[in-house]
This record gives C-alpha cells, sequence and structure tokens, in this order.
C-alpha cells in the first residue's frame, strides 16, 4: 500500500513528461527534432512526438513564407547585432559613377535544419552576401546599362550569385527573387535632373528627326509633282505640235493640189493676197521708169 | 529503522541525479564542448550528442560556437596606388577551426573578432594601395561584367589573412566579401558634378546629333527633288524632241514633189518679216508689181 503510492505518482510523472512531446508541426512549418543535441530529422506538418527537454528539443518555424531582406536601405531601424546597416543607399558603378540603389532579396527557408545549424545569423549572412553581390556588379557595369538595359539582368545576375554563395556553405536558404526598390541616379548636386534632360535630349533628338522627315516627304512630293506638270506640259506640247504640222501640211497640200490644176493663176492670187495684206502698211515711193524727175509718192495706209 | 532507510533512499537518489547533471554534457549541432580540468584541456568534442565527464568542479565544460559567424569590417578610408581614396566595408564569414588554439590565443569571440578584423583590413589596405583605382573600377565602356575584379581583390586579401588567422588564432575564414566599395563622402560632391557635367556633355551630343541628322534629311529630300525635277526636264525635253520630229517629218512628206511651190509659199511668209511700218518701197513705174497693185486697188 505504501509502496504503491511513489509509484502511481512516479506513472503519472512519466506520462505527462511524454505527453509533453506531443507537438503539432502548421501546414506552413517546419519542425527539427533534437536528441541529446543531436539533429534528429525535420517534421513536416502534422502530430509529431519528439523527445521532451531536457533530453530533447524541437524548433519550429515558418518556412513557406517569402521573408524578405532590405539591401541599400533598412526598412525597420537597424537591430544593433546588424552587421552593415548602410548609412546610405549610394552605390559606385563602372565609371566611378554613383546610382541610388535599393533591393529587396526575397527568400524562403529551404532547409530548416541547415539554417539553424550552419551560420549563426543566416538572414544576416543573407544581407552581408546580398550587399557583396550587388556592389559587385554595380561596380561591373555602366550607369547607363543599369537605368536601362542591364536593369533586368542586375537583378538575375545578383540572384544567381547570392544563390551561388550561399549553397557554398549550405545555409538552407532559397532565394525567390531580388527586387528592385529603387534604382535611379542620384538626386544629390541635381545629378537626377541632368538624367532627365539626357532623356529630354534624346526625345528631342528624335522630333528633330521626325521633323526632318515630314520636311522630306514634303519636299520630294512638291517635286514630284512638279516633275509630273513638266512633263505634262512637254506631252501636250508635243501633241499640238504635231497637230499643227499635221493642220499645215494638210492646208499646204490642198493648196499643192489647186497649184497643180491651175498654177499660175493660183500663184498670182497668192502674191495678190499677201501683198493686198503687206502693201499698206509700208511706205511706198514710185519712180519714173529710165530716170524721168517725177516722182509719185502713195502715202502708206 | 523503515523511516530511515527512506531518507537513506531519497538522499541517494538526489545524489546520483546530482551527479547525473554535473557530469552529463549534451553538445549541440551548433557547438563544440571543451572539457577542461583545473583548467587543462582534456578533451575536445565536435560531434552532438550526449557526453559524460566527471563532475563539476574537477571537469569544467567549455562550450563554443561551432557555426559560421559573421563579423563586419567596418567601413573606413584606404588609398588606391594611384591617391585615390576610397571608402571600403566587409564582412568576414568565420569559424573556430581549432578550439584549443582558439582558447589559447583569444578565448572570447569578442577579442576573435577585434584581431580578425584587423587582419583583415591590414590585408584589405595593403590590396588596394599596390593597384591603381581602375584595377578596381571599370572605366566607362570597358567591358560591362567581363572580369570580376573586386573577386579578385576578395581573393588577394583572403590569401593573405586565412593562414595567419589560421595559425595564430585557430580560425578559418570560411568566406569574405566587399559589401561596400564607395567614395568618402568629402568626395562625393566632385563625383556628382562630374556626373552632372557628363549627362550635359550627352544631352549636347544628343541636340546636336538630332540637328545633323534633320539636316542631312533634308539635304537628302532637296537633293532627291532636284534630280527628279531634271529627270523630268530631261523627259519633256524629249518629248518636244519627239514632238518637232514628228512635225518635220509631216511636213516633208507634204511637201515632197512640190518644192517649188513650198519654196514660193515661203517667200511669201518671208514678205511678212521684211515688209513692215518701217519699210519704205522704192518701185519704178512700170514695175509689174505696181500695176497689180493699181489693179487690185481699182478692182472694188
Amino acid at each position: 500500500m505504501m509502496k504503491a503510492v511513489p509509484t502511481a505518482v512516479l506513472a503519472i510523472a512519466l506520462a505527462v513528461y511524454a505527453a509533453s512531446g506531443v507537438r503539432n508541426v502548421e501546414p506552413d512549418e517546419t519542425g527539427v527534432s533534437f536528441a541529446f543535441g543531436r539533429a534528429a530529422g525535420m517534421l513536416g506538418p502534422g502530430l509529431h512526438w519528439t523527445w521532451p527537454t531536457p533530453i530533447g528539443r524541437l524548433v519550429i518555424e515558418k518556412t513557406a513564407t517569402n521573408l524578405t531582406v532590405p539591401v541599400g536601405y533598412a526598412s525597420a531601424p537597424p537591430a544593433i547585432e546588424q552587421v552593415s546597416a548602410r548609412a546610405t543607399d549610394l552605390w559606385m558603378t563602372g565609371g566611378s559613377s554613383m546610382i541610388r540603389a535599393r533591393l529587396d532579396v526575397r527568400y524562403t527557408v529551404s532547409d530548416l535544419q541547415d539554417f539553424l545549424i550552419r551560420g549563426e545569423t543566416p538572414t544576416e549572412i543573407l544581407r552581408a552576401a546580398a550587399e557583396r553581390t550587388a556592389t559587385r556588379f554595380l561596380l561591373q557595369s555602366a550607369v547607363d546599362d543599369i537605368l536601362t538595359s542591364r536593369r533586368q539582368v542586375l537583378r538575375q545576375d545578383i540572384q544567381a550569385a547570392l544563390q551561388e554563395l550561399l549553397d557554398r556553405h549550405g545555409f538552407g536558404i532559397q532565394v525567390r527573387s531580388v527586387d528592385i526598390v529603387e534604382l535611379s541616379p542620384p538626386s544629390d548636386g541635381e545629378v537626377d535632373i541632368a538624367f532627365q534632360q539626357v532623356q529630354s535630349a534624346r526625345s528631342d533628338r528624335e522630333r528633330s528627326i521626325q521633323d526632318a522627315l515630314a520636311q522630306q516627304s514634303q519636299i520630294v512630293s512638291r517635286a514630284e509633282a512638279r516633275a509630273r506638270e513638266l512633263e505634262e506640259r512637254a506631252r501636250a506640247d508635243r501633241f499640238a505640235r504635231v497637230e499643227i504640222a499635221k493642220g499645215e501640211a494638210e492646208r499646204f497640200t490642198a493648196l499643192a493640189r489647186e497649184h497643180a490644176t491651175a498654177p499660175v493663176m493660183t500663184e498670182r492670187r497668192l502674191f495678190l493676197e499677201k501683198m493686198e495684206k503687206l502693201l499698206p502698211r509700208a511706205k511706198l515711193f514710185v519712180v519714173e521708169p529710165a530716170g524721168a524727175g517725177r516722182v509719185a509718192v502713195r502715202p502708206a495706209g | 529503522m523503515p523511516m530511515s532507510a527512506r531518507v537513506w533512499q531519497g538522499l541517494g537518489a538526489v545524489a546520483v541525479a546530482a551527479a547525473v547533471s554535473l557530469s552529463a554534457v549534451i553538445v549541440e549541432e551548433t557547438e563544440f564542448a571543451v572539457v577542461t580540468r583545473f583548467g587543462r584541456v582534456t578533451q575536445v568534442i565536435t560531434e552532438p550528442g550526449l557526453y559524460w565527464k566527471l563532475p563539476a568542479p574537477i571537469d569544467q565544460a567549455l562550450r563554443l560556437d561551432k557555426r559560421i559567424l559573421i563579423a563586419a569590417v567596418p567601413e573606413s578610408e584606404f588609398l588606391t596606388s594611384d591617391k585615390k581614396n576610397v571608402m571600403v566595408g566587409m564582412y568576414v564569414n568565420w569559424r573556430i577551426a581549432d578550439p584549443t588554439k582558439f582558447l589559447g590565443a583569444v578565448r572570447t569571440r569578442q577579442a576573435a573578432e577585434s584581431r580578425l578584423v584587423a587582419l583583415v583590413q591590414s590585408a584589405l589596405g595593403s590590396a588596394l594601395g599596390e593597384r591603381p583605382f581602375t584595377d578596381f573600377v571599370p572605366a566607362d565602356g570597358e567591358g560591362a561584367g567581363s572580369d570580376d575584379r573586386l573577386g579578385s581583390l576578395e581573393a588577394t586579401i583572403r590569401n593573405r589573412s586565412a593562414p595567419t588567422a589560421e595559425a595564430n588564432l585557430g580560425i578559418e575564414v570560411v568566406y569574405l566579401g566587399i559589401t561596400r566599395f564607395n567614395f568618402p563622402d568629402q568626395n562625393l560632391v566632385a563625383v556628382f558634378s562630374r556626373m552632372r557635367a557628363e549627362r550635359e556633355r550627352i544631352a549636347k551630343a544628343y541636340r546636336s546629333e538630332g540637328d545633323a541628322e534633320a539636316q542631312k534629311i533634308v539635304a537628302e529630300a532637296n537633293r532627291t527633288a532636284a534630280e527628279t525635277v531634271a529627270t523630268a526636264e530631261a523627259e519633256a525635253s524629249r518629248q518636244r524632241g519627239a514632238g518637232e520630229a514628228e512635225a518635220a517629218r509631216i511636213y516633208a512628206e507634204a511637201y515632197k514633189g512640190k518644192e517649188e511651190f513650198y519654196e514660193f509659199l515661203r517667200t511669201l511668209e518671208a514678205y511678212e518679216q521684211v515688209i513692215n511700218e518701217q519699210t519704205t518701197l522704192v518701185l519704178p513705174a512700170d514695175a509689174p508689181i505696181l500695176n497689180l497693185l493699181l489693179q487690185s486697188n481699182r478692182k472694188p
């Protein structure tokens, strides 16, 4: 009787202790159980029993959600342990220019066990690695390329290099994307305004060219109209010339036919008609033949 | 005496529990355990699990972090070989490679990091000072992303600091990277004004490019227009020439065999040119033409 009591108490205590090892892992979570300090495997969603403290422990973290590490700026006041909270978001580019860049690195924990074991502060390591990768790629590219053609390539390059760097030491982090929050010329010293002026100069150039092209088509079409007009007029002249020739030829042929039947009469008639027309215009002096002194004047008209 | 036996039993159990708790060492995945006996290292446990030692205070278990740690090398100003100032910041991923050596050399993480940072920083300074600025920063127009200049700088720094850290501090430099490579603040004003001047030059170039292009287009248009008109004029001349030729052929055909009559008519036409208001005709009274005229005058 006296011995049964402590045994029952012991049994209940053991049962309670054992029951405290039951834990639920939610669908968006992963658990890692440790027994005597040794990792005993990762647990997916569901009910699990693991060794309770002090023998074992179970660490559960959300692993399905995307987490974000800001690069080039602090989304919240920097924690004391933060390794390199940048004072500014200015970065050097190729050609010794400066650019303002802020990136968000989105990641998920792909291997919680590695994530918990390999690094002391994996997110800080991720941030530092992301800054390192961004510094390197921005420094390698010209500022114009960064702002235009290489903008998207830059994201992919940074993501790939960053992932490679993280995988090298197995931090259990999967980088999902590198998003550009800001990537622009610095506003300091009106540099951004100067960049805008380049843009507007570029569109001015386009406009000059467009204007010139409009002018070009006007000049060309005007010249073509003029050319058509010249050619048409020449064709008309040619037609007229030939028609006149035909008319005159017909008239001549008609006269010639008349002349063939009565040559003397026709010639005389033609001559007289002409003289009748012409002589009234001229002054006419009639002198006596063989030097006789008198002169009869018949005034013209 | 049964009560006394219970007490002894109970005391025995407590003593065993105390001995177990003082002797058991649970080593986590993230740590090394260094067991010391009166300060002398007797055992270094590098694998996680349950281990036993003599109970404290005879054996003490000291735990050291086995994970990859991160240390910041704060941004500082350096000079390149061509006397350009740069602000460079780094980070170092490191871990304890040799716990015994680590304990002997630095003991605490804080001390370790300050030694490590100093080591890396001096390697950084000397590596920067050996090469000109353009070895690290490509000039505009140089191939983008063609070579990893910072990568080779990082490799140099690593090669110069990692062996010392390993040998002297028991630290492995896992990775080190440059997180920041900038101009010092006091140089930024000059950099910004240079950038602005550069942009202004580019803007001007665009504008004059636009003007030149526009002028070229208009000039070409004018040339094309002149060519079109000239071609048309040539065609017009050809047309007129063809007209003349055809007319000539028509005349020639009509006059063929009637040359004398044609000459006669042509002479009559010529009189039109000869006789006008300025013409004075002097004719002898017996000129046949006068006779004709007088007759014709008299006719009506």
